[in-house]
């Protein structure tokens, strides 16, 4: 296959008719057969990555994935494109679903799961018996590094997986990966000499500023003035649901021209995915939302992304931003910061991990009610019920256990010198992941008090030269909001009745309209 | 609204329910003792209307009715309602459209009905439109499928079914309060057009999810129930729910032990050729008594055992089996009494 034709087959599968940067030549060397590294920045199709072999290679594309939704996501897209021989293997689908796909496991070309899931053995079992995985994607591979180490263990058992599948051409994807967070995922993965397909992350049509104020209130505050003079689709991210709903309410109360709803993970399935499609629809303006919000949304004119909240670290930060411009055109990002609000993840930092004390009294139920009393370890929920902790604790402490020969399958095993050791040990390390953190938070918080270029200092610690900006740069160089101008044409609301309503749902009455405010900035 | 129906519910409870008897109730919980109790304590209606009901919020809601003063707690727990209560229960429960809800009817078929021309609307809407690429603002298999089927049978005349889909939705909605009709309409997705979430239209409304959840199930209900009645007025209507129609709404096993008694097996046979236990057919049997216009109660029990038990249930004003069969010195089973109050609450004779 050449690549001159690669472009015909885009056309034809997939309907674009050129290549984003890197996709070629990532596809390219996959189909080579090489095993590749792909840092390729938000908004640019990494998924095409594996879906475009997927229909040249023989065999089938096994791709892990973090997130459900994601994967759902993903396969919907997929499925309204046309491309059928897809599915994703979750805890969602009962018995009856899931034995139907086991059964016809060899009709699919891709199939998403997670790590979790890749070690049922039953799954296992089917998939290296029926099924000859051609290529394994490892999506949002940074996971590994964020997550595998804590309480998603089983990522650190995806070489294993490889082997046992026959050593299939690998292929890691990720949006933000440093180099540290690069080496660790080609370590864990047992594949050292993986080629590296870096680009850089850096958007030129993205301008950066940074809001100094003393309150929320005052962000809201804030908000208004600029929603109100700079009317366009934005998303505004907050770190819990009762303040994405707050704000939400607080805007809409005095920003009548526009429509503005929230998105959280407390909302129901249909209710989310509602809320989601209006927003893509440009059926609503603003969106507050929670970090819940966003993974899968392909929305080309996002052209604010406000920040009334920080993430935990530029990794998250430099991917929600991400979200503005996949057009092209001019975005901005906002982001406010009022003393006191690194509080928060901090505060979500501490308690991610166990503390001592939960270490502590964990520890001693093993023993008591475990090592004297001749228990069983029973299953995660039964323990997690127990011992009074989270889902997320619970699992890092199993893990923890596990690799210090405490736990072995539900066997509890004491060893008086053993078990002190590991405490110290996992005290130790509690602390380090810990402190790992906190550093990431503080050079979040350090670039929101750039005196620089906040452009320049932002992708820094990812890549070593810097695009140049297509319109405005940041605040600290030539941004201002009164500077940009954007297309003032507004939503205008129409009041009509349930019957108008109907009528226009089913097609009837005057050629329908479309319900669009048609910006064209 | 919702407070309303949780003081409605405490108050047919007369005392004698736990909160869980509510939940179990509005979520429409398939055992024999929540069916039962629905028909004993008058709550036919709101059987399994709010199924995606969870404890915590119904408890959160009992506290705010406590804090009123509209409810109290016996030492056992179960909820009772105040003076006050009683008073604020009168006076607001004419205020929502609790008369559209028959959840011991529609609680099973509800969803289907309602799911199905909800993504048959938004399919029809777009393919007419040219826009063959849209997102299904549902997914689940049954209704997906469903849905692909109808289509093939409509491909070629989309346009005139959605006229006369709008033809008949516009009239029965017509005849339910404009706030109402609007919800469900507002809910609906088209082409280009996604539909309200529920908490877009508790915020629209200013009122509180739960009510959202119950207003939607009463207009569907009403939905359901003016087209089941007349499907000759509203045939395209009716296409959606005709297959989902069954006369006596029985669980799958209840069906089962259905057939062997008609072929005049005894409970003790069909144990045996079952393996169930007693209590399982009993359950059944209850069951049918409640649901089964066509229920002999004297096969299963005699006419002056009937008469005993119904009126010492009519003497004791209580529908608590333990103080029937205690004031009846133990003379009769358990099963006895239940397959007889089943049929005195289903409105047959015990005699």
């Amino acid at each position: 296959m050449k690549p001159q034709t690669y472009e015909s087959l885009l056309e034809q599968h997939f309907g674009y008719s050129t290549f984003r940067e890197g996709q070629k030549e990532i596809i390219h060397d996959v189909l080579d057969g090489n095993d590749v590294l792909g840092i390729l920045p938000t908004g640019t199709g990494k998924s095409l990555c594996y879906q475009f072999p997927a229909v040249l290679m023989e065999g089938t594309v096994l791709i892990i994935s973090p997130l459900i939704s994601l994967m759902i996501d993903q396969v919907k897209q997929l499925k309204q494109q046309g491309y059928k021989k897809v599915t994703a293997i979750n805890s969602f689908l009962n018995v009856e679903q899931k034995r139907e796909i086991f059964r016809n496991l060899d009709s699919y070309k891709l199939i998403y799961c997670s790590p979790e899931m890749l070690q049922n053995p039953q799954f296992l079992g089917e998939l290296s018996n029926k099924v000859n995985v051609s290529l394994f994607v490892v999506d949002e591979a940074h996971c590994i590094s964020q997550w595998g180490h804590e309480f998603r263990p089983d990522y650190l058992k995806l070489d294993d997986t490889l082997q046992q599948l026959g050593n299939p051409t690998l292929l890691a994807l990720s949006a933000t990966a440093p180099k540290n967070v690069q080496d660790d995922i080609m370590e864990q993965l047992g594949r050292t000499h993986m080629k590296k397909h870096i680009y850089p992350m850096d958007r030129e049509n993205i301008a950066f500023s940074v809001e100094h104020v003393s309150h929320m209130s005052e962000k809201i505050e804030r908000m208004k003035e600029i929603l109100t003079s700079h009317p366009v689709p934005t998303m505004v991210y907050f770190s819990s649901r009762q303040w994405s709903e707050k704000a939400a309410y607080e805007l809409s109360q005095s920003l009548q021209h526009l429509r503005i709803a929230f998105y959280h993970g407390g909302m129901d399935q249909e209710d989310r995915l509602l809320i989601q499609q209006q927003f893509m629809n440009d059926q609503l303006d603003v969106i507050c939302c929670t970090s819940a919000f966003g993974m899968g949304v392909n929305k080309s004119n996002i052209r604010l992304v406000i920040h009334a909240h920080l993430p935990s670290q530029l990794e998250s930060f430099i991917q929600e931003v991400g979200r503005a411009g996949r057009d092209g055109k001019q975005s901005v990002s906002l982001t406010f910061y009022s003393p006191g609000d690194s509080e928060i993840p901090k505060a979500f930092i501490e308690g991610e991990l166990p503390n001592e004390e939960i270490l502590h009294s964990t520890i001693t139920f093993l023993y008591q009610w475990g090592h004297l009393k001749g228990n069983h370890v029973k299953s995660d929920e039964e323990m997690e019920s127990m011992l009074e902790i989270g889902e997320i604790h619970w699992r890092f402490l199993r893990y923890q256990f596990e690799k210090h020969g405490m736990i072995e399958q539900t066997n509890i095993i004491y060893d008086k010198n053993r078990w002190k050791h590991a405490y110290e040990e996992i005290k130790r390390f509690i602390q380090e992941r810990t402190n790992i953190k906190h550093r990431k938070l503080d050079e979040l918080v350090h670039w929101l008090h750039q005196e620089d270029c906040l452009r320049k200092s932002l992708y820094q610690p990812f890549q070593h030269s810097l695009k140049s900006p297509t319109g405005f740069c940041c605040d600290r160089c030539d941004f201002q909001f009164n500077r940009w101008e954007v297309d003032k044409r507004q939503y205008v609301k129409q009041v009509s009745s349930w019957m108008e309503e109907l009528k226009q749902i089913c097609l009837q009455g005057e050629p329908y309209e479309m319900d669009k405010p048609g910006r064209t900035n | 609204m919702f407070q309303t129906l949780v003081l409605h519910c405490v108050h047919q409870y007369k005392g004698e329910r736990s909160l869980s008897a509510i939940l179990h109730m509005l979520t429409g919980k398939k055992s024999s003792q929540t069916f039962q109790d629905v028909h004993a304590y008058g709550l036919t209606p709101f059987f399994g209307i709010y199924r995606s009901l969870q404890r915590k919020d119904l408890e959160e809601t009992a506290i705010t009715l406590q804090q009123n003063g509209y409810l109290k707690q016996y030492d056992n727990g179960n909820p009772f309602l105040t003076e006050k209560g009683q008073v604020i229960l009168r006076q607001k429960w004419n205020d929502f459209p609790f008369s559209f809800l028959n959840g011991m009817h529609f609680h099973y078929m509800d969803q289907t009905y309602w799911s199905r021309l909800l993504l048959f609307v938004q399919t029809a809407s777009n393919i007419a439109m040219g826009e063959h690429q849209f997102i299904p603002v549902l997914d689940q298999k049954e209704i997906i499928t469903w849905v692909k089927q109808k289509y093939q049978k409509e491909y070629n005349q989309l346009p005139s079914h959605l006229k006369e889909l709008y033809d008949e939705l516009s009239d029965i909605l017509t005849q339910i309060p404009s706030q109402l009709a609007e919800m469900i309409v507002y809910r609906m997705t088209g082409y280009h057009r996604y539909g309200f979430s529920k908490e877009q239209l508790a915020l629209k409304y200013d009122i509180s999810i739960h009510d959202v959840t119950i207003c939607l199930s009463a207009g569907i209900h009403f939905q359901l129930s003016t087209i089941v009645s007349n499907p000759t007025r509203f045939p395209v209507l009716f296409s959606y729910c005709k297959d989902c129609i069954d006369d006596i709404p029985l669980t799958q096993s209840a069906k089962k032990t259905k057939e062997w008694l008609d072929k005049g097996f005894t409970i003790e046979q069909i144990c045996r050729i079952r393996n169930l236990k007693e209590s399982t057919i009993q359950d059944h049997i209850v069951e049918f008594a409640l649901v089964d216009p066509t229920f002999s109660l004297h096969d299963f029990v005699s006419i002056e055992t009937a008469q005993d038990i119904s009126h010492m249930a009519e003497m004791l004003n209580t529908n608590r089996l333990k103080a029937i069969k205690q004031s009846l010195q133990d003379k009769y089973t358990y099963f006895q009494i239940r397959v007889v109050l089943a049929t005195v609450q289903k409105g047959g004779s015990s005699s």
